[in-house]
């Protein structure tokens, strides 16, 4: 009885084992630069260096809304990708940072952190800060997370 | 006001300044491939000294102001990174550098094949002015040699006059006869001739030069025309008033012979000098006959006691260059006769340098000798060398 016992224990173990995912940690997906990435006519962008491609127009269309001209006239986003991997989207008019996630062939909005509700970014661009991924939009600055963004030092 | 102003303009630079140093480091990075894409097209289009400094500064002031970035630079730029790119740009440097250099040598050596042109164009000139000039000497040789033959004949004619004048010029007084001929003499104007035929002689050795050929000739003439002289001038000096015309002119042929003499002497001595100097002997310079039969015997002497100190080619060349090559086959031919015959030098001094000659040859050592001993010597070495080698082989064996 006892020996029985010890047995399923033991098998149990392994079943429960064997159905938990492999992790492999720590990991740095991190770019240490922005990439400055051009929209092509079907609106696709490709961040050659790091191998990435994807379709913006449907992103497009949710920033610009009913603005077509705005959409079309975006020849270029930003993208930059943090340490957890999540990619960072932007462009000039644009009022959010998208943060953006890689699921099965496809990449998935995460979060639209809005920078200015009422007016589009300038001159937005991103810097690698390990922790966060830093936004400036001239002289403001931004600390951005894919949960959200805080102004970091406000007006230099 | 002006306080003011200066504030203003201090604010102004203060906020171009921060603003200049605020850059991303996207742009960082941007900014890094630019110049370093400019440099390099700088670098590589550089096609002179001054821009190529100019360059390396920018270079240096490049590198400079991106090293605080290189961590960064290193992670951003794809795929060499900061280091990767510095030292691309140290190869373009180089590059440019030695591309310079190049060009550099590429234009000295245009400008030396330039003035290689231009020397061979000027030898190519300088050559055919040497023809010419050659041309020119050989017909200045054939105009000398005319005309030293027209004086000759010209002096002739005028003592072929006189000598059928004065059959006899060893006459003290002068007869009735000879009287009348002088007026035939006088009429033919003979003194003026042989005073300008002097004249002539002696402008004819000033302005010319002769070759050893025609220099025992020119004493020859000379000392024919003195001898001439001599007779005709003692009877003309008796014929003549000193103060006559005439007799100026008798009494300054005189001193024009005499000067003609020295003038013919010394182009002789000169040309017997030159003889042996073409020869490269060593034989002291000479002005008179005996001076040249003195330093031949020291020559001569000194060779003889120096056997030891030459080899036998040396010696050999140096008796062949005196004794074939001017004293036999020169001076004894042609000068020496005109010397005897003038006085200049005498038999028994001839004859005593032919026996000197002889001593030295019968002092020297054959070449033939010494070869003919080396070569025995040598064989002789070979023949013992091999006889040892021999001999060894056997006792090992």
């Amino acid at each position: 009885m006892k020996k029985s016992l010890i047995l399923i224990s033991f098998v149990t173990a392994l079943i429960v084992a064997g159905c938990s995912s492999l992790q492999l940690q720590p990991a740095d997906f991190s770019w240490a630069a922005e990439e400055i990435v051009e929209v092509g006519n079907k609106g696709m962008v490709d961040a050659k260096r790091y191998s990435v491609a994807f379709n913006i127009t449907a992103l497009l269309a949710k920033e610009f809304a009913a603005d077509t001209m705005a959409a079309k006239n975006t020849k270029e986003v930003r993208l930059i990708r943090d340490k957890a991997g999540f990619y960072y989207l932007t462009g000039k008019n644009f009022k959010s940072v998208y943060v953006l996630a890689q699921s099965d062939g496809a990449l998935a909005v995460n979060n639209a952190v809005v920078i200015s509700a009422e007016k589009g970014m300038d001159d937005p661009k991103f810097d690698q800060k390990d922790s966060y991924i830093e936004l400036w939009n001239g002289r403001d600055k931004y600390q951005v997370t894919k949960g959200g963004a805080l102004p970091a030092g406000g007006r230099k | 006001m002006k306080n003011g102003i200066i504030l203003l303009a201090s604010v102004v630079l203060f906020i171009g300044g921060m603003n200049a140093q605020e850059r991303t480091q996207s742009e960082i990075k941007r900014d890094f491939e630019t110049r370093f894409v400019l440099l390099t097209k700088n670098l590589n289009s550089a096609d002179n000294e001054e821009t190529l400094t100019k360059l390396l500064s920018d270079v240096a002031a490049f590198e400079t102001e991106f090293q605080p970035h290189n961590e960064f630079l290193n992670k951003a730029v794809f795929p060499d990174g900061y280091d990767g790119l510095i030292d691309r740009l140290h190869k373009s440097k180089e590059l440019a550098e030695k591309k310079i250099r190049a060009s550099q040598l590429e234009k000295e050596i245009s400008s030396l094949t330039d003035q290689v042109q231009s020397l061979k164009e000027e030898n190519a000139s300088l050559r055919s002015q040497l023809t010419k000039a050659q041309a020119e000497l050989a017909s200045l040789k054939k105009t000398i040699a005319m005309l030293q033959d027209e004086i000759q004949k010209r002096d002739e004619a005028v003592f072929a006059l006189v000598d059928s004048l004065f059959v006899k010029y060893d006459t003290d007084q002068l007869s009735g006869t000879d009287m009348k001929k002088l007026s035939v003499l006088e009429k033919k104007n003979v003194v003026a001739s042989i005073k300008r035929s002097v004249s002539d002689n002696i402008l004819f050795l000033s302005s010319a030069s002769f070759s050893p050929q025609q220099i025992p000739q020119l004493l020859n003439e000379q000392r024919r025309f003195e001898s001439s002289w001599n007779g005709v001038g003692q009877k003309l000096s008796k014929a003549y008033v000193p103060s006559s015309q005439q007799g100026k002119e008798v009494s300054e042929i005189g001193g024009l012979i005499a000067n003609w003499r020295t003038l013919t002497d010394g182009v002789f001595w000169k040309g017997v000098n030159e003889v042996f100097a073409a020869e490269q002997v060593q034989i002291a310079t000479f002005n008179n006959g005996e001076e040249m039969f003195a330093n031949i015997v020291k020559f001569i002497d000194a060779e003889t006691q120096n056997t030891a100190n030459r080899t036998a080619i040396e010696q050999s060349a140096i008796f062949e260059a005196f004794a074939y090559k001017t004293w036999g086959s020169k001076l004894k031919p042609s000068w020496i006769p005109v010397m005897i015959r003038h006085g200049m030098f005498s038999e028994t001094q001839m004859a005593e340098i032919d026996a000197r000659t002889k001593q030295w040859s019968a002092s020297m050592k054959p070449i033939e000798d010494s070869t003919l001993s080396y070569l025995l010597m040598g064989a002789l070495l070979v023949a013992i060398l091999a006889g040892i080698y021999l001999g060894t082989r056997k006792r090992s064996a």
